[in-house]
């Protein structure tokens, strides 16, 4: 039986003060002291320690670069995260994670596509996680001084046949690459300004085997219907402006489903639907119009064990918000059982009983009620009101 | 590589009388015995659960010539109180996801137990856990190693852990310009 897989080297070393003990230590233990630090600017800067440290950092098996937290200037971040992910040199990594503020310069695909090079290559059982700032529709004027978009870039994502989560959130144009598979992948994540629908649609139903955490928000509105099969997904979370469009779900393991249609989002003409099959969803969160015909959530069971309608509203807009309650009764109607429904609303004293009688009167649940309010008043159901009016 | 001097001449009557106990005796560098459950040495060293199977496990003291014996006492204490305080469903799962997960941060009682070690405790101990193969152990007493790295400029660190600079000034010119993006002002 041989001793631990690591050598220790100078054992036997006098004690006392003034020893360099973590000198002493070997690599691949130096390189877990680094990996642990979580910060690549951290590890890079110990190479000015002694000549012991010179390329200790390049072997750290992790690269983390955070402008919130590193001390680093923005004008300089881009470029050591370039220079760390050129002269990185361990055979494998366990984690990529980058985030960088917007002034830190433009995040085109010139610069993120040898990091994405870099995870497809050596992340093996790990996450990467890249962002860069919400991804926003960038306008310009024609010559009759029309708005015009701005086509964001394009990038294409390789697979990253190691990782077990991806979390992606760029201001660009999205491709996903054709072949191959992420075959590890449990958690994806994207906000992006657009992604195409098909390479959506074939790497959730095909490339993404053991995928069950899906979160996508794009900033453009998908030029075809989007739909998601997946035997694995268990959650789904669907926000910006692709939970606007034309969506079909079928997922016979999903038990959490968040949609997120645009908030200021009133015309119910536009609602293009949702489809919805999951069996065995049990956790809805559903912000925004839900449209009576087109949106279905079928093949689901009469009972939740939460439903949440995070209505976003504030007293200012009190039409907005019966409206609004008006718009999300149909998905109540939707439901014979629930057991935890929670709301948020804002609701000035004098509409507080017209508002809760609103709801009470159409929908009769057996189950604690969750209003959180205007700091005026805190209602709490069974049909129990309290209502306390500042003095 | 003392450990394994006892595997081929164990006699077969001490490999039974050894199956039967619960625990394993371990002699310091410094001759000092300790003991610690067989269960708890099998399931946090990969080195001792090796020995165990292999009945290379000596009654009277299974020589540790690397370990000193204030480090083997942290080790048996560390055994004893990861025995103590990780009930068995919390056991069974992280035996699963052990190569897996990333990995996991020190629990309470963990940084507790690193915190009040001498700076030189500290690195016998992680010798120590290198030696033995105890992977639990080592993330937690380099995390706690790290933690006294975070933050702090090249020569805080230099101060905190003895380093010599033995870079020329030319050298270290050299280096900072070659990565003068990690260096914000010092």
């Amino acid at each position: 039986m041989a001793p631990g897989r690591r050598r220790v080297r100078g054992g036997g070393r006098p004690r006392g003060d003034g020893v360099d003990r973590i000198g002493g230590l070997p690599d691949d233990l130096l390189h877990t002291i680094l990996h642990r630090v979580r910060s690549s600017p951290d590890a890079v800067r110990t190479s000015v320690l002694s000549r012991r440290w010179r390329r200790v950092w390049a072997q750290v098996p992790d690269l983390s670069f955070d402008h919130d937290v590193d001390r680093v200037r923005s004008s300089s971040i881009l470029r050591g995260i370039d220079a760390v992910v050129g002269a990185h040199s361990a055979p494998t990594l366990d984690r990529i994670a980058i985030s960088v503020r917007r002034n830190a310069g433009d995040p085109t695909p010139a610069l993120v596509a040898p990091w994405l090079r870099l995870a497809s290559l050596r992340l093996a059982g790990g996450e990467l996680k890249i962002r860069l700032g919400e991804p926003r529709t960038l306008y310009t004027y024609d010559d009759d001084g029309e708005i015009i978009d701005i086509p964001p870039p394009e990038l294409e994502v390789p697979v990253c046949e190691g990782a077990t989560g991806i979390e992606l959130e760029l201001p660009l144009h999205l491709r996903l690459a054709p072949t191959g598979s992420f075959a590890a992948l449990r958690v994806l994540s994207i906000e992006c300004n657009h992604l195409d629908d098909g390479d959506l649609e074939r790497a959730v139903s095909m490339q993404c085997p053991r995928l069950q955490e899906l979160a996508l928000s794009t900033s453009s509105v998908p030029d075809h219907p989007v739909s998601i099969r997946s035997d694995s997904l268990e959650q789904l979370k669907l926000g910006g402006r692709v939970a606007d469009g034309q969506i079909t779900v079928d997922a016979p393991k999903l038990i959490r489903l968040e949609m997120s249609r645009s908030r200021w989002y009133l015309d119910l003409d536009e609602v293009k639907g949702a489809r919805i099959a999951a069996p065995e969803l049990s956790e809805l969160i559903w912000q925004g119009v839900y449209h009576s015909h087109r949106d279905q959530i079928a093949e689901t069971r009469s009972h939740l064990r939460k439903l949440e309608l995070p209505l976003e509203l504030d007293s200012n807009y009190i039409l907005y918000q019966s409206f609004m309650v008006k718009k999300v009764s149909a998905l109540l109607k939707r439901f014979d059982y629930v057991d935890e429904l929670s709301m948020d609303i804002e609701i000035p004293p004098r509409a507080a009983t017209d508002t809760v009688r609103l709801l009470s009167a159409r929908h009769a649940y057996s189950c604690p009620l969750h209003l959180s309010m205007s700091p005026f008043i805190f209602v709490s159901l069974f049909m129990c009101i309290y209502v306390g009016v500042e003095s | 590589m003392e450990v394994d001097k006892g595997k081929g001449e164990a006699e077969e009557t001490r490999k039974v009388a050894e199956a039967d106990r619960d625990t394993v005796t371990l002699k310091s560098s410094d001759g000092k015995l300790f003991e610690v459950s067989k269960e708890a040495a099998a399931r946090l060293s990969t080195v001792l659960a090796g020995m165990i199977a292999g009945g290379s496990i000596d009654d009277n003291g299974t020589d540790l010539k690397q370990i000193g014996s204030e480090a083997l006492e942290n080790v048996v204490d560390y055994c004893n109180k990861h025995a103590n305080s990780i009930p068995s469903a919390a056991l069974i799962s992280s035996s699963i996801s052990f190569n897996t997960a990333p990995f996991k941060e020190p629990e309470e009682w963990e940084r507790k137990f690193v915190d009040r070690l001498s700076h030189d405790a500290l690195f016998d101990l992680v010798e120590a856990a290198n030696f033995l193969g105890m992977e639990r152990l080592l993330d937690v007493t380099c995390h706690k190693i790290s933690e006294m790295m975070k933050g702090k400029s090249p020569d805080q660190i230099r101060e905190v852990f003895n380093i010599k600079n033995d870079y020329t000034k030319e050298e270290l010119e050299e280096i900072r310009q070659e990565l003068a993006w990690a260096f914000y002002d010092d």
